[in-house]
């Protein structure tokens, strides 16, 4: 029943028999994980809001002194994100992601701290938010295509 | 008890991976090509409000810097979906393979 084979097509019969007699599907990716996606999508809505509120604040209010909090709790989440992508297997794709959204945060932080007393004006603050948009939109666009190709009972069971 | 064709098996795996790779690479392409174009629009941004002055000079490379990181994530998404699309393709031609055993042997010996 074999006879007639190409050297190419006996490595590639014998491969597939390989991989189907040892029972295994190939796993290139990260499983989804929601807490991550979920986590990612409540501190693009906390940015979002804070550069909302930057462009119609006046000094002193608008300054890095007066916003601490907000960059506190900031670095707490993008941490979070960090450990949860870190945890992964198979996430090259993902710490490079988060590692953008990280520099990117570093970024903005470091506009404010310039701007001293004063205010980051409304083409600055729509320049830095444009630099966040396309971070999150290819997290959000990796995390569905990674739900898309899971099927449910592949991935851990994770507790939130 | 039923021939193996090979010639079938092979055509099947390759049908199921080229069917996958087909659906998902335009998916990816847009994806990539839509953000490259927000990120190319910011740049021409920065570039005006320099010249407008409403962006200073020590402002510009670190918005600059900001369209990069942007543009690496992008790159970063659009391989990681390819993987995907990739396991996604090789995984439907395991299928293909375990479907034509279990016709070849009668009975569902790979599950």
């Amino acid at each position: 029943m074999f006879k007639a084979l190409t050297r190419w097509q006996a490595w590639s019969v014998l491969l597939a028999l390989l991989l189907v007699s040892s029972g295994c599907a190939v796993k290139w990716t990260p499983y989804y994980d929601a807490t991550l996606d979920n986590k990612a999508t409540s501190f693009q809505q906390d940015l979002e809001a804070y550069l909302t509120k930057l462009e119609n604040l006046q000094a002193p209010a608008c300054t890095y002194q007066q916003n601490l909090a907000f960059y506190e709790k900031a670095s707490g989440q993008l941490a979070v994100l960090q450990t949860r992508v870190q945890a992964s297997p198979h996430n090259t794709q993902l710490l490079e992601i988060i590692g953008s959204l990280n520099k990117n945060f570093a970024d903005l932080k470091i506009l404010q701290q310039n701007a001293g007393n004063g205010c980051l004006n409304s083409t600055v603050i729509e320049a830095a938010r444009s630099g966040f948009e396309p971070i999150f939109e290819s997290l959000l666009a990796y995390e569905l295509a990674l739900k898309a190709n899971e099927a449910p009972a592949m991935a851990p069971t994770v507790k939130h | 008890m039923a021939d193996f064709d090979v010639a079938a098996v092979l055509k099947s795996m390759a049908g199921a991976a080229a069917g996958v790779l087909q659906n998902k690479w335009p998916k990816v392409r847009t994806f990539a090509e839509t953000e490259f174009e927000k990120i190319a629009q910011t740049v021409v941004s920065i570039g005006e409000g320099m010249a407008a002055g409403t962006i200073t000079k020590e402002q510009a490379p670190i918005l600059l810097d900001m369209q990069e990181n942007a543009s690496r994530a992008v790159l970063a998404a659009v391989e990681g979906m390819t993987l995907v699309a990739a396991e996604e393709a090789i995984n439907a031609a395991i299928g293909a393979v375990k479907t034509a055993i279990n016709t070849f042997v009668g009975f569902p010996l790979a599950a």
